[in-house]
């Protein structure tokens, strides 16, 4: 038993993901799923195993190798009544896509005056740390936060992952889902319960505390969590907020957490020229925590270079504990 | 890559935005403070640290400056009312005309002494009242034998459970929140809309200070027992002479007593405190002859007072009321059920 009487169960992110997807497809039969090698072979990283067997080649489809044509089809299925979710194997071959993604799934709604919905989520495998190199291994989530029409949710646990991606295939409108790809393997308590919905666009206090806020989402959360922990030891107290969806995103939560610690540094490990970090840090200036700001707003982001196969380097461009805890000490004026 | 700055060499002070807020708060100046920060930039634990704040010298505008220096006014005295506290040609006049006053009163033997803060809003509340509500004070007198026997009665448990002693205002206040209930419309607030009919009472009590006069409210008093009401009382009083009572403990009454009984006073008109509709004054107990039965008894009789507020209540549901806190007064044990 968990809080509040709830029982609870241990699952890893892609179990959760998986969970959020067969429960929703259980629920309602116009949702369905299409990607690549999604199918019988169950996900390149085996998120959809099992799902071919229960819902049938109708629902589970497997597609071509174009994301042009997954992205295309999620989209007219989704005016057509449908509401897919389709995967992207890797967030980098979002760019194949774009154009059904951007300039017909993000307009379609507004172009109509409203007649027109596009319920569909668009699943995308992204980050680094496989040793996937260069195209296989990007943040691009900054990029859909600047396509109005376009709602963006990147989760960092299991439990946000499902009750996320269970409200993103019942909203009305396109959904960016970002999964970093080393996240799958986290395992965490989760409640048992169909009707785990987060709703978007709600931020989430990881951690409190009234020294320095952290503001930072997906696999970074983790590292900052850890870090917390360490420097707690040393009197300094950080809270966390995850913001879990980017677009829209819980502006008072964070604003609100500035306020009460004077300090803040945003995080993501997207490169940093661009980056969605900046604009959390641009919003955080123009607020009215503007006057309580006793450090500047720092950044911390992948550097800005492809991603190295070298596994040595490719760990050097993104944030670090190290790294963290460094930004904590400038923001302390220790 | 950024380049090093020198910034000994800039004219502004670097500070961050809340040491800046900070020290526009307290009034000190930037330049002032030394910053411990990086580069010596001054953050909010050096504006909040600052051991000895040296006084800032006032700002003023040149004319406010000239004019004081011809009547030798002191600059740092003054209030200013301009941006950032800046002192104006208006405030040197204001303290000027002040001065005059001042000067005049002690020719004439005379003193002026400043409104506080308090006398202000009570001055402003008692004329907004007293102008907006024409009212008219009905006087009932009460044999208060058997309030009296009850209050003996209970007296010693109440001490001896409480440590307090019971008054005649606990007892009053709990017949009044009763009489409130059956005639709502005293219980009332004249409101935009109509008259606001309120469930519930919360009963203001005047509570007289040397500096001036404050309402305490004590809620719910027609659902409390005379030991809740005795105990709220009790602390609302003490808490209002030792000036510890939280704005809203003062807001929210829907009918105010206001007892002067303990200077002798046999009836007076009080003022209501508004919105409510009515106010009771309740004044001393005296013995008295009264003629009860063809017979000459001496009894202790005390005069209830009620203004009430026109608009909303008229003589005769205002007198039932009365009679009926009479009624309960007369015999107690009614409050009982």
């Amino acid at each position: 038993m968990g809080r509040g009487g709830k029982r609870m169960k241990e699952m890893t992110y892609a179990e959760a993901i998986r969970e959020a997807m067969s429960e929703e497809m259980r629920r309602d039969e116009d949702v369905i799923f299409i990607g690549q090698d999604i199918g019988l072979y169950g996900g390149a990283f085996g998120v959809s195993v099992g799902m071919f067997e229960e819902f049938g080649e109708e629902r589970v489809r497997d597609t071509p190798i174009s994301e042009a044509v997954i992205a295309g089809a999620a989209t007219g299925a989704a005016v057509t009544g449908l509401r897919p979710i389709a995967e992207i194997m890797f967030m980098d071959f979002t760019t194949i896509a774009m154009d059904a993604i951007v300039n017909q799934a993000a307009k379609i709604r507004y172009m109509f005056g409203g007649k027109a919905r596009v319920p569909m989520v668009l699943r995308c495998p992204a980050g680094s740390g496989t040793g996937a190199a260069a195209q296989h291994s990007q943040s691009l989530e900054a990029w859909f936060c600047h396509v109005p029409g376009l709602k963006v949710v990147a989760p960092s646990t299991p439990a946000d992952a499902k009750g996320l991606l269970k409200a993103a295939i019942r909203d009305d409108n396109p959904v960016i889902f970002v999964e970093q790809k080393l996240l799958y393997k986290k395992k965490c308590r989760i409640p048992d319960d169909e009707d785990l919905i987060i709703p978007l666009g709600k931020a989430d206090i990881k951690r409190e505390g009234g020294d320095v806020t952290i503001v930072t989402y997906g696999r970074m959360v983790e590292k900052v969590l850890n870090v917390a922990q360490e420097v707690a030891k040393e009197g300094i107290n950080v809270e966390v907020v995850d913001p879990r969806t980017l677009v829209p995103l819980d502006k008072e939560t964070i604003i609100n957490s500035v306020i009460k610690t004077g300090r803040v540094i945003v995080i993501n490990e997207a490169v940093k020229t661009g980056g969605y970090a900046g604009e959390i840090a641009a919003i955080i200036t123009e607020s009215e925590a503007f006057d309580y700001l006793d450090a500047p707003v720092l950044r911390l982001a992948g550097k800005d270079v492809p991603i190295p196969y070298n596994p040595e380097l490719e760990k050097a461009v993104i944030p670090s504990e190290g790294d963290i805890k460094e930004a904590i000490y400038r923001v302390m004026n220790r | 890559m950024a380049t090093k700055v020198d910034f000994s060499s800039y004219p502004r002070v670097r500070a961050t935005p809340a040491a800046r807020r900070a020290a526009r708060e307290r009034g000190i100046k930037l330049s002032e403070i030394k910053g411990t920060g990086l580069e010596g930039r001054i953050q909010l634990y050096d504006v909040e640290n600052l051991k000895s704040i040296e006084k800032t010298k006032k700002r003023a505008t040149p004319l406010a400056k000239s004019i004081a220096k011809i009547h030798g006014v002191d600059i740092e005295v003054l209030e200013g009312s301009g941006f950032r506290n800046k002192v104006l040609k208006a405030d040197v006049e204001k303290h000027l005309a002040e001065e005059r006053q001042r000067a005049k009163g002690k020719e004439e033997k005379c003193k002026i002494i400043p409104l506080t803060p308090m006398r202000r809003v009570i001055a402003q509340r008692i004329s907004n009242s007293y102008f907006t509500a024409p009212s008219f004070t009905l006087n009932i007198d009460v044999d208060m034998t058997k309030t009296k026997a009850l209050r003996e009665e209970v007296k010693e448990l109440i001490l001896i459970e409480l440590g307090n002693k019971i008054t005649f205002t606990d007892i009053i206040i709990m017949a009044v929140s009763k009489a409130l209930m059956r005639y709502p419309i005293l219980n009332g607030s004249l409101i935009e809309e109509g008259i606001l009919l309120h469930e519930y009472v919360n009963m203001g009590l005047a509570v007289g200070l040397d500096e001036g006069l404050l309402v305490p409210v004590i809620r719910d008093t027609h659902r409390k027992s005379l030991r809740e009401i005795l105990s709220d009382t009790k602390d609302v009083i003490e808490r209002a002479k030792n000036n510890r009572l939280l704005p809203h403990e003062m807001e929210g009454s829907t009918f105010t007593i206001s007892n002067l009984g303990m200077f002798g006073i046999t009836h007076f008109t009080p003022i209501i405190n508004q919105p409510n509709s009515a106010i009771l004054g309740v004044n001393t107990i005296t013995d008295k002859m009264v003629v009860l039965g063809g017979e000459p008894r001496v009894r202790p009789i005390m005069t209830l007072s009620l203004t009430i507020d026109h608009r909303i209540v008229d003589g005769a549901p205002g007198a039932k009321f009365l009679r009926y806190i009479k009624e309960l007064l007369e015999n107690p044990i009614q409050l009982l059920i």
